[in-house]
């Protein structure tokens, strides 16, 4: 009998496969089964894809043909141009709307001039219509709320993802798939967790004793490796466009690596989500801000800034705001704004408005698209940050709380009465280079010290390296309190100035410093500012130049962050008409979207981050949880990733995926870590994702998830395992970029002489995410595995299959010598010649499984042509061997070399399984 | 039973193929995309039916082509119209004299500031050919082909620094992230050639264009779309060469190893991937072989080098343009040249009308008339569509940079009306269309943008512009933007 049924089932869908499209058929077998089991025609699921497919291209957002929109219930039911009101609710009969998609003559006939409707979709409509015309909210508009059916609260044990996974499955006539073997499974958890397979450490005692509770324990090992927050950053430098150069024409270098290790240290330190996310829009605003959420704000400067020559700064000022806006709903909010920027939305209830409302909070930051990318955060490196805090405390004896505010001000407290620049509070129109000086100045440069205690110092010398003179006017408590020049004409030799004040200082006060050159310096001139040392000393502070000494030897980095400008000058956001930013229409204040305003209204960028970051939030949490279930799975609950809106796809288990939702925001308390664990500890993920025909024809996107993933590894995991498997890894972390080995001529970009530099030893065997990333001439090998070259925020990798692929496995460098590398490690750990062993070895390792006899034949045969093709020379070991020590006349060092370059391009190891 | 097995069975093979393309055309909503990628991925292997079959004929076009390919000349840095096909002897009466404060009032420029004074023509011009187009005297080569050639006179963009007008013109866009022509194209057409990618770049003059690796990129479109750069140092095609001391028939035996493996991963793991997986790597043999063949042009007659003016074994722009025939004779699709050095601003001899231009035209003019005569020879011109132009023209006025008269002779930037020319592929021959002033400074009829050029090549390849689109992130995307219309007077 099932049989029987399926083999219908079969033959229509056959039918329709090669005659028509399945979205149709879909649609149909949709449309029949929610008729059968509800009476209630649903807005949502039957009326508005009608609307958005059929209506909305013309009666919609954008254009609003004859008066008439069908986005919302205000417009449907308004009175029309014709005078006629296209729906009346509850009396269908009497609506324009079905007069015209049923109308007999074609030229009143909707859709005009396009397929008329079908007689189910005109039948859905009147039904609707006559219910009451209800227009619900779309469903990711909504908070993710208790399912009144299911009510997860009166049983909450019963409910896991398990649980809304095999209620779909059965709903689809699918049965799961068998457990997966703990090899399989082993290598899944590791690359979804760490990105390259486990240590040998953790993977022992799971795979001897491969239980639930040995698998918990797995999970947690991992979990709390370093290398997870390294894993799971590249997924987040994608949306935030991280790149180490500032992406136009000359594309020059850009110092930001610290915003990437700002956002591995959190991924490690499972910072909530909402925390995150608070610290990258408005870090800056917080009461009191941390290095960390000062850094955390570059998510924003990573926008590009143009440097050629008579490009209109305002205008990629412009662009780089526009790109803000765009990002943050984009990565976080996973509607796509963009479309309002000249009109309102064509398919969801967002007006142009709104999106004006959103561009005023970014539109009041310092940076303009300078080629400095002022402002900049000077700080110790986040992996330095300890040390310096222990030295401070060592020296001065001052406590510093481990969540203290900024520590460039402790330092500058702790080294009173010797002031630096690096470690002032604010500076404008300086840069503060990474020995903590102050040079390029701009005219009206001003240093601001912040608030000291004095004990009656009465003069201050300043040191200082400069070859032209500059005036400088020293602020006490905002009271102009000496003008002086200082200057030289020799750059190399430091020299002094002491200024008397005019009295002595007791008490707080504070200080600054300004400084106006003649002419803004240009870059060249390394003139600097480098210390201002109130005397006299006080006797127990002699430690402050033992501690000055100290803190020199730890260069200081600088990254662009986002800084409010001060309410005087700040700008005011107008519309722009059409999208033209030189078009300017009504002024508007900083607002979220209508449709999310309820009683709230927010006025700044840190309130707008606390709104996207709230647990009631519809989207923040669904467009999260998706994204790392699309990690895991190879595609989200929802496949658009950044479409949450109308025309995104629906959820396929919606309930599971608003479920996870409130787990995630009030169970797991944002806990990322927490979230992953769950999803890995389900037998949804355990399953084997070996698929029988069947199966495969009945789910072939495996949507319904009747077997575990199956999918090809990112960039990232290809390259990082390739380095892993052949023990070639370095496992150091954060700092600068590096440059592993890269083709010769890649970089080749005009009116730049910046070069790739081959990093050495270790460097060249870094994980890919340190990986140096020229948006104008990324990294081919990983653009070829569909790396996005990062200009703008991507949320959703295409994963292809091609030929240049098979090509950077096949030849690479990094190919090659991994090869090498794979089969001197065998080589070493088993000495003898049996080639089976060695063989069997290197797959295990490659692979984490054993390798079948069959396998085994096809590389064994393969090992013996290769030591035919070595020894009559039609290919050189000499040649192709270059790691080691001239092992390059050992030909079966070469002829296993080949193999392992063969293992290292197998299906099963370019693929999770 | 027998019945049921056979539909199961046929009911997969179809299932498989729309699987495999489910990844690359998840949001492809036109039939054209399928096709495209069933050209694309297609490897003439024993599973050719399961991942490409259906009617090219079906979606191949809108309309009947009248070009099979593309050949795009790209002087990037823009060549000045006004030293080589704009004829304006007002101009040269003019040299020297301060220019009009109405050529200057709203107007932008990268460099000129105050008032410059006007730059008459730097070299003598002649009428050429039957049609009696004006050619100057750096380009006696192109001199010979203008009968092949239609001039579009009065084309003008909205950019006037390099990198965003590179991108407008290969983009359609002048912001980074969208697919380019090349990618649009092999989308919608896909590759006549097998062993090679549908969309390959070629790029001289030592440097890459401005607006750097984008302009070749898929943007959104997925990356078996993007150019395929061919290298004239190195491996031909990056990662193409073996590793040193491995021989191609080691390679082939590994391969076949790969192959193998897989096939059983795929029988034990039945995921339709794997096979493409499979298909890929006899492809990628495929062009092991066949790309150095291709690119190597050592083995074309001496006749044919001496025509082009080639440097055998280093890269130039006369070797690229021999390159460009022999990959559109292969059935590639839409080859891009780059050539850098255009950028005749004055500041320095190697940029200066009266220095690097003259070489830039020497360099690049004869390997161009040679390529539209050896096309022609070939029978190849009918169906191949030759592009030549800038991202945008130059002044009438000298740049003066800093206010202050330039050592050397330059023009700036200029975008209201500049000349690009197309011959072949369905294009009227010996054929003008746009007028600019007395001065060459605006147009005063015929005047076109680069949306209508984009329009023009993808019309005479069979696809009309308003329908090539591609749905990302909530909405349709095309080449042309919103605009752009097919210029109908130089087409035959």
């Amino acid at each position: 009998m099932v049989n029987k049924k399926l083999i219908i089932i079969f033959k229509i869908l056959y039918d329709y496969t090669m005659k028509s499209n399945l979205y149709l058929l879909a649609f149909i077998l949709l449309t029949y089964i929610s008729a059968c089991n509800d009476p209630k025609i649903s807005y949502n699921n039957e009326v508005k894809p009608i609307l958005t497919t059929k209506c909305l291209s013309c009666h919609g957002g954008v254009k609003k043909n004859g008066g008439i929109s069908f986005l919302s219930a205000d417009e449907a039911i308004k009175t029309a141009k014709s005078g006629k009101q296209a729906i009346i609710p509850g009396n269908a009969r009497d609506s324009e709307l079905i007069k015209r998609i049923s109308h007999n003559n074609q030229e009143l006939r909707m859709p005009y001039q396009k397929p008329p409707l079908s007689a189910e979709e005109i039948e859905t409509l009147k039904t609707w219509i006559n219910q009451g015309a209800d227009f619900e909210d779309h469903w990711a508009f909504s908070p993710p709320a208790e399912n009144p059916v299911l009510n997860y609260h009166s049983n909450p044990e019963k409910f896991s993802i398990d649980f809304f996974i095999d209620r779909k499955l059965s709903q689809a006539g699918l049965t799961t798939s068998d457990k997966a073997s703990p090899q399989t499974i082993a290598r899944r958890a590791a690359l979804d967790i760490i990105g390259i397979p486990a240590p040998e450490y953790i993977l022992t005692k799971f795979l001897k004793e491969p239980t639930t509770e040995n698998y918990q324990e797995y999970l947690n090992k991992l979990l709390e490796l370093p290398e997870y927050g390294e894993k799971w950053t590249s997924m987040w430098l994608d949306l935030a466009r991280y790149a180490d150069t500032q992406g136009y024409e000359k594309d020059p270098h850009r110092d930001i690596w610290s915003y990437r290790d700002y956002v591995i240290k959190s991924f490690n330190d499972d910072k909530p989500y909402n925390q995150f996310i608070i610290e990258q829009l408005a870090g800056d605003l917080l009461s009191e801000p941390t290095d960390e959420a000062l850094i955390a704000t570059a998510f924003h400067r990573n926008t590009m800034t143009n440097t050629e020559g008579g490009t209109d700064d305002e205008e990629f000022r412009v662009v780089a705001v526009i790109d803000r806006v765009n990002t943050t709903y984009e990565a976080i909010l996973g509607i796509t704004m963009s479309c309002v920027q000249c009109h309102d939305h064509p398919y969801d209830p967002i007006i142009q408005k709104n999106y004006y409302q959103s561009y005023a909070l970014f539109n009041t930051q310092q940076d303009a698209d300078l080629d400095n990318d002022f402002p900049l955060f000077s700080h110790y490196p986040l992996n330095k940050r300890d040390s310096i805090r222990r030295l401070v405390e060592l020296y001065s004896g001052i406590k510093i709380e481990e969540k203290s505010s900024i520590l460039n001000q402790v330092v500058s407290q702790a080294l009173f009465p010797l002031l630096k620049p690096g470690f002032a509070r604010e500076s404008y129109g300086t840069n503060l280079l990474s020995n903590n000086a102050a040079g390029n100045f701009e005219n009206n440069a001003k240093i601001d010290f912040g608030n000291f205690s004095f004990q009656g110092q009465n003069s201050v010398t300043i040191s200082y390296n400069l070859d032209e003179y500059v005036d400088c006017t020293l602020f006490i408590d905002e009271q102009a309190e000496s003008s002086f020049s200082l200057g030289s004409n020799n750059l190399k030799f430091e020299k002094t100035k002491t200024i008397r004040l005019n009295k002595p200082l007791t008490g707080k006060h504070h200080v600054t410093l300004e400084i106006h050159p003649e002419n803004s310096w240009k870059w060249w001139q390394k003139g600097t500012i480098n210390t201002l040392l109130f005397e006299p000393v006080m006797h127990e502070r002699e430690y402050i130049f033992e501690l000055n000494r100290e803190l020199s030897k730890v260069d200081k980095v600088t990254v662009p962050v986002l800084k409010e400008q001060t309410e005087d000058i700040k700008r005011v956001t107008q519309i722009f008409e059409k999208g033209n930013w030189t078009a300017k229409g009504e002024a508007v204040e900083p607002d979220i979207p209508n449709i999310f305003r309820k009683n709230n209204s927010i006025t700044n960028r840190l309130e707008f981050a606390q709104w996207v970051a709230n647990p009631n939030n519809p989207l923040t949490a669904r467009v999260y949880v998706n994204r790392i279930w699309e990690q895991i799975f190879g595609q989200g609950l929802t496949t658009t990733l950044s479409d949450f809106g109308a025309m995104g796809e629906k959820p396929s288990h919606p309930e599971l995926l608003d479920w996870l939702a409130i787990q995630f925001v009030s169970k797991w308390n944002w806990s990322t870590k927490e979230l992953i664990r769950h999803i890995m500890l389900s037998s949804t993920y355990q399953q084997s994702s070996k698929v029988s025909k069947e199966k495969q024809a009945a789910d072939p996107s495996n949507k319904w998830l009747s077997r575990g993933p199956r999918v090809r590894l990112s960039a990232e995991q290809t390259h990082d395992q390739l380095l892993a498997v052949s023990e070639l890894l370095s496992l150091k972390k954060y700092g600068p970029s590096v440059m592993p080995a890269q083709p010769d001529n890649i970089w080749s970009v005009v009116y730049s002489g910046a070069q790739w530099k081959e990093s050495e030893g270790a460097d060249r065997y870094r994980r890919s995410l340190y990986t140096y990333w020229r948006r104008t001439s990324p990294y081919p090998s990983m653009v070829t595995f569909d790396s996005p070259s990062r200009e703008y925020c991507v949320s959703q990798r295409v994963r292809t299959n091609t030929p240049l692929q098979a090509l950077v496995m096949l030849n690479d460098t990094l190919s090659i010598e991994a090869a090498q590398s794979l089969a001197a490690k065998t080589l070493k750990k088993h000495p003898d010649t049996n080639i089976e062993l060695q063989i069997t070895d290197m797959y295990h390792k490659a692979i984490g499984n054993s390798p079948n006899q069959e396998i085994i034949k096809v590389l064994t045969e393969l090992y013996d042509i290769s030591m035919k093709e070595f020894k009559n020379g039609n290919s050189n070991s000499q040649d192709f061997i270059f790691i080691g020590n001239s092992n390059g006349h050992d030909l079966h060092f070469a002829s296993l070399s080949v193999v392992a370059n063969t293992i290292l391009n197998l299906d099963a190891f370019i693929m999770k399984n | 039973m027998m019945d049921e097995h056979k539909l199961i069975e046929e009911f997969f093979s179809a299932r498989a193929q729309n699987n495999t393309r489910r990844h690359f055309l998840k949001s492809c909503t036109s039939a054209l995309g399928g096709v495209a990628l069933g050209s694309l991925m297609s490897c003439g292997t024993k599973y050719d039916n399961l991942l490409n079959e259906n009617s090219i004929t079906e979606g191949i076009a809108h309309f009947a082509p009248k070009a099979k390919s593309v050949i795009y000349l790209h002087m990037a840095g823009s060549p000045s119209q006004l030293e080589m096909f704009e004829y304006k002897p007002e101009l040269s009466k003019l040299h020297g004299q301060p220019c009009p404060e109405s050529l200057l009032n709203g107007k932008k420029f990268a460099f000129i500031e105050g008032v410059p004074e006007m730059l008459g023509q730097q070299y003598k011009f002649s009428q050429k050919g039957v049609s009696g187009a004006y050619v100057s005297e750096l380009l006696p080569h192109t001199g010979e082909v203008v009968d092949e050639i239609s001039f579009l006179r009065a084309v003008h963009t909205d950019q006037f620094n390099h990198a965003p007008a590179q991108m407008l013109m290969q983009t359609g866009s002048p912001r980074l992230g969208r697919p380019s022509m090349g990618s649009w194209v092999t989308y919608g057409l896909g590759s006549e050639n097998k062993d090679l990618p549908g969309f390959m770049v070629l790029v001289s003059g030592g440097k890459t264009p401005s607006a750097g690796k984008s302009i070749w990129g898929s943007g959104f479109l997925p990356t078996v779309y993007q150019g395929v750069q061919c290298r004239s140092e190195g491996d031909p095609v990056l990662y193409l060469n073996n590793p040193d001391g491995f021989s191609r028939n080691l390679r082939k035996k590994t391969i076949d190893a790969i192959n193998q493996i897989n096939q059983e991963e795929y029988e034990m793991a039945g995921d339709p991937e794997i096979l493409t997986r499979i298909s890929q790597y006899e492809m990628a043999y495929r062009m092991q072989i066949s790309a150095p063949e291709i690119m190597d042009i050592d083995k074309e007659p001496e006749y044919i080098h001496e025509m082009y003016g080639t440097t055998q074994g280093k890269g130039s722009f006369a070797n690229n343009c021999l390159l460009a025939r022999r990959l559109v004779e292969k059935g590639v699709r839409f080859v891009q040249l780059y050539d850098w050095g255009w950028d005749s601003h004055g500041a320095a001899k190697s940029e200066a009308l009266n220095g690097g231009f003259i070489e830039k035209c020497r360099e690049t003019d004869q390997p161009i008339a040679a390529l539209i005569k050896d096309l022609k020879q070939r029978g190849l011109l009918e169906e191949t569509l030759v592009v030549w132009g800038g991202e945008f023209g130059r002044t009438p006025m000298r740049e003066n940079r800093g206010g202050k008269t330039m050592e050397y002779i330059g023009r700036d930037h200029h975008t209201d009306a500049y000349t690009m020319w197309m011959a072949g592929g369905g294009i009227k021959k010996g054929h003008s269309f746009g007028e600019t002033d007395e001065l060459g400074y605006h147009a005063v009829n015929g005047k076109v943008h680069v949306h209508d050029i984009q329009a023009t090549i993808l019309n005479q390849l069979g696809i009309n512009h308003e329908k090539l689109t591609y749905f990302f992130q909530g909405r349709d995307y095309r080449l042309t933007d919103l605009y752009g219309s097919v210029i109908k007077d130089i087409i035959i």
